[in-house]
């Protein structure tokens, strides 16, 4: 795949996400009020301003990508890092979930054993690692700035 | 309005105190150690520490905030050296000779000649900041709707022009003004894209939108693309000490890149980035040595180094004086600042003298513990440095969600955090740059509201913008500089067929 098509495909891309957000944004906003001048042109003004322009510049992307000439480049390949990072990720959000549930301390230091894991850490040193950091996160937050966590 | 002496006493009061101190040297490590890694950069590193500050008084913030910010700056030069990897985008321009240094065997002098470089631009711009940001605060007062909406939207042009492609970073700007558009109406309290949900109505919390944007975006990006995978090479640091001298010795090329970057840097959206790029496009354009440029030149390492770090107190001239941000670390702490119950702009700097006297003898604090950490602990921080990735980043994650989530002590903002992570993420799969939609956010408010107000003293007319002089030259500017590239290329592509 030439870069020209690469480009093309990012501008292709990026023009159809810039003219979805515009319209189900348009589509959301479609009660805002406008009001006279004078009322301060009331609270659809602005937003729909934006959505003007980002959906302008949605379509010049669109049709420069179109002219260009594009190649979207997919599907990623399977590689061990995305492998990683896509497990990295699932754990990430069940740990915002059982931080939520459960609070810190628990949920951080089973987090950092299994990302570290996840990332290439043997369980002995993740074992080691994970808990003396979860500790300091605690210890940070909660001892030493005083911000109060679930 | 505070003069040039008082900015400099005014303050000592407030930072003359062991927790300040302190904060400033943690803030200073952190910031060094972050800027240094590859792949993390010193706006990850000031938006992970904000939710920190949540129980600091603001002086005491700031202490952590700005040091960090000026330490990140310099940090980023020691990945640049060492591994040719920029630990920050500013660094980039110093990898071009501190790398061929290193390879020579010349890493500690490499990295004497960027630290003395970036403490002198650094003060500079610290002295400079403590002179200007008054005058211009004067200067702001006499600005009205119009001046205001011109240079916010000058700030966003000038983002979107030095981005790659210059739709799309007007584009992501545009998705900033959006983003900041959730909440209620600022005139009628009407509810805007809310979706009936209460953590909504006053707007996306800052805090998780920068750390998902910067610190998780950034995190998933760097592991993707091996960017923190690599180890540096073993290699005995010395020389560092004595390449002070060689700073001083070459102090036309340090006065012109300190110059170049405090101009670049005071321009609203432009930075230290910009400024090292051009300070280095400028020696190897006039410079004495030019030609050994790329080659592992001094020259280069100074330019590049002097122009950044004089960039960091040039940026927060504007960001200190009218509340417009000086590149994307400085529109996250406008947002620390907000956080803290504190508006930058003019009144600022009328109704709370100390803080600001306060902030600028912190930068210049921040300024003289970076280099001194960095030089004296630079055996240490290498081993930092080496740190396995499979380490380091489930702790910054565990950061990132904590920190989130003291925002505002909701678990709504961790979904915002998720979000703003997937959002950024995608962003870079895109080739759409992230600072202009987190400037656009930061702005939005400004925006808005000056546009209304300078319609509704126009009688609705958008001509007003172009009948008083500093608004209209600035929007002249602007649509000089997003047509200027189409223009050229168009005529240059006339011009070869011409040719043909």
């Amino acid at each position: 795949m030439t870069e020209k098509l690469k480009t093309g495909g990012s501008y292709v891309f990026s023009g159809i996400v810039s003219l979805t957000i515009a319209g189900l944004a348009a589509y959301e906003g479609r009660n805002f009020p406008f009001q006279e001048l004078q009322e301060g042109l009331g609270a659809a003004f602005f937003p729909f301003l934006i959505l003007g322009c980002i959906g302008a510049l949605g379509l010049g992307q669109l049709i420069y990508g179109l002219i260009l000439g594009f190649q979207f480049e997919l599907p990623y390949k399977p590689s061990p890092e995305l492998t990683a990072l896509g497990l990295l990720f699932i754990v990430f959000v069940l740990f915002t979930l059982a931080f939520a549930k459960f609070g810190l301390i628990i949920p951080t230091i089973v987090f950092l054993i299994v990302a570290m894991r996840v990332l290439g850490a043997s369980w002995k040193r993740s074992g080691v690692i994970g808990p003396v950091a979860g500790l300091a996160i605690y210890a940070i937050f909660v001892v030493g700035f005083n911000i109060p966590m679930p | 309005m505070l003069d040039f002496i008082t900015s400099l006493t005014i303050g000592l009061p407030l930072i003359l105190k062991p927790s300040i101190l302190l904060f400033a040297f943690l803030g200073s490590l952190i910031g060094l150690v972050v800027g240094a890694l590859p792949g993390l950069t010193s706006a990850m590193a000031v938006s992970v520490m904000i939710p920190l500050t949540y129980s600091l008084s603001p002086e005491q913030a700031f202490a952590l905030l700005l040091p960090a910010y000026a330490a990140g700056t310099f940090g980023g030069s020691i990945g640049a050296i060492l591994l040719n990897i920029p630990g920050t985008g500013a660094a980039i321009m110093t990898a071009f000779d501190g790398y061929p240094m290193r390879l020579r065997g010349e890493a500690g002098r490499a990295i004497g000649i960027a630290a003395t470089s970036s403490l002198i631009g650094g003060l500079a711009s610290a002295l400079f900041l403590v002179a200007a940001a008054p005058i211009a605060a004067k200067w702001a007062i006499q600005l009205g709707s119009h001046e205001y909406f011109a240079i916010a939207i000058f700030g966003l042009a000038i983002i979107a022009y030095i981005s790659p492609s210059i739709v799309k970073g007007l584009t992501a700007g545009a998705f900033g003004l959006l983003l900041a558009t959730v909440g209620n109406d600022p005139a009628g309290a009407f509810p805007r894209f809310t979706f009936d949900e209460p953590a909504l109505v006053g707007g996306l919390t800052f805090v998780p939108v920068m750390i998902g944007l910067f610190g998780l975006a950034e995190v998933f990006w760097a592991l993707e693309n091996k960017i923190t995978a690599q180890q540096p090479v073993r290699q005995e640091i010395s020389g560092t000490m004595k390449s002070a001298w060689e700073v001083l010795k070459n102090y036309p090329v340090l006065i012109r890149s300190t110059v170049i970057g405090l101009f670049v840097g005071i321009m609203p959206a432009s930075g230290p980035t910009i400024g090292s790029v051009v300070s280095y496009g400028a020696e190897k354009r006039i410079g004495k040595n030019r030609d050994k440029m790329g080659d592992g030149a001094p020259e280069g390492i100074i330019a590049a180094e002097a122009a950044n770090n004089s960039g960091t107190g040039g940026a927060l001239v504007p960001m200190m004086a009218l509340g417009i941000p000086g590149d994307a670390v400085t529109a996250i702490l406008i947002g620390a600042l907000l956080i803290h119950g504190l508006q930058p702009g003019p009144a600022l700097f009328l109704d709370q003298p100390e803080l600001v006297s306060s902030m600028f003898l912190l930068f210049i604090l921040g300024n003289i513990l970076f280099v001194a950490i960095g030089l004296i602990g630079l055996k240490w921080l290498l081993r930092i440095l080496e740190t396995p990735t499979k380490y380091l980043i489930p702790i910054i994650l565990a950061f990132c969600v904590v920190g989130a989530f003291a925002a505002s002590n909701s678990v709504f903002d961790i979904a915002v955090l998720i979000i703003f992570g997937v959002v950024g993420y995608v962003m870079r799969k895109m080739r759409m740059p992230v600072a202009p939609m987190v400037l656009g956010f930061i702005l939005g408010p400004l925006i808005e509201d000056n546009l209304r107000r300078a319609l509704i003293l126009d009688d609705g007319s958008p001509f007003g913008f172009f009948t008083r002089p500093f608004s209209a030259t600035l929007l002249v500017i602007i649509i000089t500089m997003l047509i200027s590239p189409a223009l050229s290329k168009l005529l240059l592509g006339r011009t070869v067929k011409l040719e043909e």
